[in-house]
């Protein structure tokens, strides 16, 4: 099920800056960002030291997105739901001096074992990916368009 | 009017803007979509962002509506499975998938596991709703005849945090049981990064959803005594007719009583015989199997109807929004 609501959700979750020029390459970086977003989101809280609440991992996304890519805070949330009904995160709610008390959200083990899948995946797809377009990489541009 | 007025009417703004794109959405998940959306923006604006950049940084309300229309649908989706599959029970009595057998005209009712759920919670609603009933009362109380001391509002807010926390597992119980979405988490709580001690207290006393989450509470007493005996009343009627049936089909049993006494079973005389056993016709147990099925049937449509009923009204009173953000 998960797999399926990633799939619908994560088109709105990341936005092109540059889709109104139509570009080819933005598009491509769409597409990209959208197939692995899933991955970063559980990563993400995964890698937090402490429960993390949506708005921390909101920006943390964010800051790290490649550039041209924004990240839509709002569809962020959905996704959420979706990893803690599927027990892949936990949330609780964590008290704060700055004021109400906040969603935060925790990686079960669960959630450790599909990211450590996921993960596996992502590499088994990198290298393949790899090893197709390394003679077009940046540093081969000419063996590339010799070929 | 000052500055974090002013940002908390832009994070209104947005939400009714959101709230308009989400009409004719399921009310738990619009409840849910604004709570998510006041607690981003409200964390924004304290970080420092201005409310624009926060409400630009969520996206646009329909992008984010249809986000969760979409995760909605497909959990909904997942929810039916062919005939002859497992049923997950981990996944809730109610909430998780439901069988097609359930489709069957009047006695699919025999393979929809929201009725037996509804029913459960018909009888066993009643253990939960008295624990809420003394706490709240006894807190609430203990609380108001403190309040002259330094004890007593702090007592009291915390039976009114009390009153949230137990109205969202209320709540959960009931999805679970009945399979009716309802809300997942809380509305933001009233308090602010600026305020004092005694600034919150006063923050909570005045909030209307504590208090109203506090009355439902309470209120869901009598609801839940009167689901209790109707249900109690229903199964034993049915099971003491479906005992009889079994009596008079297969024998196991001859009931032995006064042997001076008659006793009139439906349409039949039973007349002790000379030991005092009476013997309960065959013709007399298929008559009460027919009507033991029947009354069992109608009690798990009635009961199904009933849960449904009262999940509809616990979710309306548990979506109401009082603070006029939307």
């Amino acid at each position: 099920m998960l797999d399926t609501v990633l799939c619908l959700v994560y088109p709105s979750f990341v936005d092109i800056e540059a889709r109104q020029e139509d570009s080819t390459a933005a598009k491509a970086q769409r597409d990209l960002a959208v197939g692995v977003a899933w991955l970063a989101v559980l990563a993400s809280i995964g890698r937090a030291k402490a429960p993390i609440h949506g708005y921390e991992l909101a920006r943390s996304l964010s800051d790290t997105a490649p550039p041209g890519v924004t990240i839509k805070h709002g569809t962020l949330y959905p996704i959420l739901r979706t990893m803690e009904a599927e027990g892949l995160v936990t949330s609780a709610l964590v008290a704060s001096n700055e004021g109400p008390a906040r969603k935060c959200f925790t990686m079960t083990a669960l959630g450790r074992q599909t990211l450590q899948e996921w993960v596996r995946a992502w590499e088994r797809t990198r290298g393949w990916i790899d090893g197709v377009v390394a003679p077009f990489g940046t540093g081969n541009q000419s063996e590339g368009t010799r070929q | 009017m000052n500055e974090k007025d002013q940002n908390m009417d832009a994070i209104r703004v947005y939400l009714r803007r959101l709230s308009a794109a989400a009409f004719g959405m399921d009310t738990a998940l619009v409840h849910d979509m604004l709570a998510d959306a006041e607690e981003h923006l409200r964390n924004a604006v304290r970080d420092g962002v201005t409310p624009e950049a926060a409400v630009e940084a969520f996206g646009n309300a329909e992008d984010v509506v249809r986000a969760y229309q979409q995760t909605d649908a497909t959990e909904k989706a997942q929810k039916v499975t062919p005939v002859g599959r497992d049923l997950d029970w981990s996944e809730g009595m109610g909430g998780g998938r439901v069988s097609k057998l359930a489709a069957i005209p009047l006695v699919g009712i025999w393979f929809d596991r929201r009725a037996w759920g509804s029913l459960l919670f018909c009888i066993l609603g009643l253990i939960p709703a008295l624990f809420y009933f003394v706490v709240l009362v006894t807190g609430i109380s203990m609380g108001l005849g403190m309040s002259v001391t330094l004890v007593g509002l702090p007592l009291l807010v915390l039976m009114l945090g009390a009153a949230r926390a137990m109205s969202l597992f209320h709540g959960q119980l009931i999805e679970w049981l009945t399979g009716v979405r309802m809300p997942r988490r809380y509305a933001p709580p009233p308090a602010r990064a600026e305020n004092s001690f005694w600034r919150r207290i006063k923050l909570w006393l005045t909030d209307g959803r504590s208090w109203l989450s506090a009355a439902f509470l309470v209120g869901n007493l009598p609801v839940a005594v009167l689901l209790f005996a109707l249900f109690v009343s229903l199964g034993s009627l049915a099971a003491s007719t479906l005992a009889v049936a079994f009596a008079g089909i297969f024998s196991p049993l001859h009931v032995n009583i006064d042997s001076t006494m008659e006793v009139n079973l439906w349409f039949w005389r039973l007349v002790p015989d000379a030991n005092g056993r009476l013997i309960i016709p065959v013709a007399a147990g298929l008559w009460s199997l027919a009507v033991g099925l029947a009354v069992a049937t109608l009690t798990l449509h009635l009961a199904r109807c009933s849960g449904w009923l009262y999940a509809q009204a616990a979710k309306a009173i548990q979506v109401t929004r009082l603070d006029g953000a939307v």
